[in-house]
């Protein structure tokens, strides 16, 4: 250990022996700082980079994308057919089953309770961003071969692939649907509860996407309880692997923990009011 | 051995490097306190004595990086002139032997000047200086350069082209974590430097600005001294004895700040101020929604 | 208080106005956007919940305060490790990022066309580090000479190339 010399206990020590650090003594990092005066004679000066005559030295430059009179290249076409309805277009941001095994590693998301777009969220490294159309997030498969931990997760896609690497390990997948609003609040639980705002309810998938969510195959939260365990089956089939039992796992009730279609968190219903400040609940009464 | 020290103005870094679970730090401490209480009896029996003030700190939540470097401050008394030791505190190495990055410093001492400045100069331009609407003579004929209005920047007494307009403002905000470094490189420095002291309250005996003067001249503090409390209110005494005093100003540890501690030559914390301080940084340097410090700067974020 | 004075003067025009301003909240305000308070029997009843078992719940949704650490297992399927090296071993010590991770990292300049691999937070001897990971690189490079740069104050080493994963490798079988 005496050996270290550490950069910064180096530098403390040369410090002692120099005059004390004051605000004249600082000066900024050299190339740091550039020299706003204009420049004066041949170096700089003269026709201060604008050349001879013309539209560059008399400073009267055409406008961004003008081609001298025929029609610009950004007027020539009315619309394009790409960008049709694409603020309708619901994006998810991905996140790898390599970033999700990482941050189970790191003890930043606790596997012990379910995992959502909140708890995804708080873990501070993940953000989404709803007004830029992000509904949530899709786990994708780079990690997969490497992805070892029993998780109940509920993300927005998941492809087939991903879905198996979830379920051989014991875990449960689930895909929901989040409108805007509730992502707001998913996003950042906290912010929402010190607004004084009761929990609202969550909204219903729209038409296009009522079908994804509806489908066992996906293992969406509004398909048949039945159906998907039917399809846990043919996967484990598919993939080739033994489906672990849920019912012998000793973390049963954390594995089957879900939310009904119309709630935004675990255990907390639509109505109630969370107050921080006096850690109290304010439930309206039952009429 | 503690008269020794009392004598000298150097720190002591120790021999023991390691800081969590400090039995041995403070086993240490603590047999040389008993040297003291035997030793001190003698010296001064006008001042009661109590058992010396061993603070070491519990960093198990902030673990620090450099494993390395421990440190520690004497704790010094205000209740006389004559200095003397009355305990012991520990340092964390990342607030206080933190690499002295003095660019950062020099950045952050800039935006202090610069970021609250406003330029009131201000000059016409040549729509707004006073008369210049009709063309002084002919486009041609006169011999004369052509010219469209007197007050333009050509002429003596014309507007000015590129000028100052005010107000102009200079806003800007540097990098959040550059400001975190700026701090705990400044207070390595005043450590490093022997210009850092820590007291164990701000209490005074006496109103007198002279007790003061004696003081800061008894321990040869410099000229110029920063004391630095947790709480913004001060006890009275203190505030009487420094009221006339421009170069000792008493603050707040919410507003420590580098140009502050550079201005002064002597920083001088209290030991609420200290662990406020560390508290404060240290977790700025571990919190975890840092990404939420970056981006844009809004004026009403908190 | 001029505006209010304005909108009693014309009656019929002020409760226009003021059913317009109830019916379209303000976007940017949250004091205009805020329902005024009405009679309490407006409100529904509300039971005041001290203790609620359900607050269990409202506290796994807050945040961590500060970055939590990561608890020692047997494997890391992801292939992160924690760090291992002491700082007695050698004469160099590269310290973990906030959230535990190897600070090496790639810098693309010139729109993509320059990569550079840093290695940040280094703290002893910077120089034999260097040294030490140059060999690494022009290993990895089969022999080819790598140019690099020390900046010994701010503790940095910067390598031409993407050497990102090789470095890291490297810095975790080290122990770092």
């Amino acid at each position: 250990m005496a050996n270290l010399r550490e950069s910064s206990d180096k530098a403390l020590k040369l410090l002692r022996t120099l005059p004390r650090v004051q605000i004249g003594n600082l000066r900024p990092n050299p190339n740091s700082k550039q020299n706003d005066k204009r420049g004066r004679a041949q170096h700089g000066g003269d026709k201060h980079g604008a050349g001879n005559k013309g539209s560059g030295q008399r400073q009267n430059f055409m406008r961004l994308g003008y081609e001298t009179g025929n029609q610009p290249f950004y007027l020539r076409f009315p619309y394009e057919p790409y960008y049709k309805g694409h603020h309708l277009r619901r994006q998810y941001p991905p996140l790898s089953l390599l970033q999700l095994q990482v941050l189970i590693d790191t003890n930043r998301i606790d596997i012990s309770q379910p995992i959502d777009i909140a708890t995804i969220c708080n873990s501070g490294l993940l953000t989404l961003k709803p007004a830029e159309l992000e509904y949530g997030f899709q786990l994708t498969d780079h990690g997969l071969d490497n992805f070892k931990a029993k998780i109940n997760i509920e993300v927005q896609h998941a492809s087939e692939a991903v879905i198996a690497a979830v379920e051989r390990n014991g875990g449960v997948i689930r895909t929901a649907y989040y409108d805007p609003r509730c992502l707001h609040i998913l996003a950042n639980p906290k912010k929402f509860f010190q607004k004084g705002v009761p929990i609202p309810k969550r909204m219903l998938p729209p038409q296009d996407a009522v079908a994804y969510y509806t489908d066992a195959k996906n293992r969406g939260y509004l398909a048949n309880p039945e159906e998907i365990s039917k399809e846990r089956l043919v996967l484990a089939q598919k993939y080739g692997y033994e489906l672990p039992r849920i019912e012998e796992d000793p973390q049963y009730e954390m594995l089957t923990a879900a939310k009904d279609g119309r709630q935004l968190f675990y255990g907390l219903e639509p109505g109630w009011l969370i107050n921080l400040v006096d850690k109290v609940i304010v439930k309206p009464k039952e009429t | 051995m503690l008269k020794l020290l009392n004598k000298t103005k150097q720190l002591v870094y120790p021999a023991i490097r390691s800081i969590s679970n400090n039995s041995s730090v403070l086993a240490s401490a603590q047999q040389s306190n008993e040297a003291v209480e035997s030793s001190d009896t003698s010296a001064s029996p006008e001042i009661p004595q109590r058992p010396a003030l061993i603070l070491p700190q519990n960093y198990a939540e902030y673990t620090p990086v450099n494993k390395n470097s421990a440190r520690q401050a004497w704790i010094e008394n205000t209740d006389a002139v004559k200095e003397r030791k009355v305990g012991i505190i520990e340092l964390h190495p990342d607030v206080f032997a933190a690499q002295p990055r003095v660019d950062i410093i020099q950045e952050n001492i800039e935006w202090q000047r610069k970021y609250r400045y406003v330029s009131f100069a201000h000059t016409k331009t040549r729509a707004e200086v006073r008369g210049g609407g009709r063309k002084p003579w002919p486009q041609k004929g006169g011999g004369r350069a052509r010219h469209g209005s007197i007050r333009s920047p050509l002429f003596k007494g014309g507007g000015i082209a590129h000028g100052p307009r005010s107000p102009t403002t200079h806003f800007y905000m540097l990098p959040f974590y550059k400001r975190v470094l700026g701090l705990t490189s400044t207070l390595s420095v005043k450590l490093a430097q022997d210009d850092f002291h820590v007291i164990e309250n701000v209490d005074i005996p006496t109103r007198d600005e002279q007790f003061i003067k004696d003081l800061i001249a008894e321990r040869n503090w410099g000229p110029s001294v920063l004391i630095v409390d947790k709480n913004d209110i001060f006890p009275e005494n203190i505030c009487y004895a420094t009221d006339n005093l421009g170069y000792v100003n008493l603050m707040p540890s919410f507003s420590l700040n580098t140009y502050s501690m550079l201005k002064h030559d002597t920083l001088v914390l209290t030991i609420d101020a200290v662990k406020h301080l560390e508290e404060r940084l240290l977790y700025q340097l571990h919190r975890n929604d840092a990404a939420k410090t970056g981006g844009k700067f809004k004026l009403d974020q908190v | 208080m001029a505006a209010t004075t304005k909108l009693t003067l014309w009656p019929k025009l002020s409760q226009q106005l003021i059913r317009l301003i109830n019916t379209q909240p303000a976007l940017h305000s949250n004091f205009r956007s805020s329902k005024v308070v009405e009679p309490l029997d407006q409100y529904p009843e509300v039971e005041i919940v001290h203790n609620a078992p359900e607050w269990k719940y409202v506290e796994r949704l807050l945040p961590p305060r500060i970055v939590p650490q990561p608890k020692p297992k047997e494997s890391y399927p992801s292939g992160w490790q924690p760090q291992t090296a002491n700082a007695s071993e050698r004469s160099y010590y590269i310290a973990r990022t906030k959230n535990h991770m190897v600070p090496v990292y790639l810098h693309t300049r010139f729109r993509g066309q320059r990569r550079l691999t840093v290695v940040r937070r280094v703290q002893g001897d910077i120089w034999a580090l260097e040294r030490d990971l140059r060999a690494v690189v022009e290993s990895a490079r089969n022999g080819k000479l790598c140019a690099s740069r020390v900046n010994e104050l701010s503790g940095q080493i910067y390598f031409h190339g993407d050497y990102v994963d090789v470095l890291r490798d490297h810095l975790k079988s080290q122990g770092f």
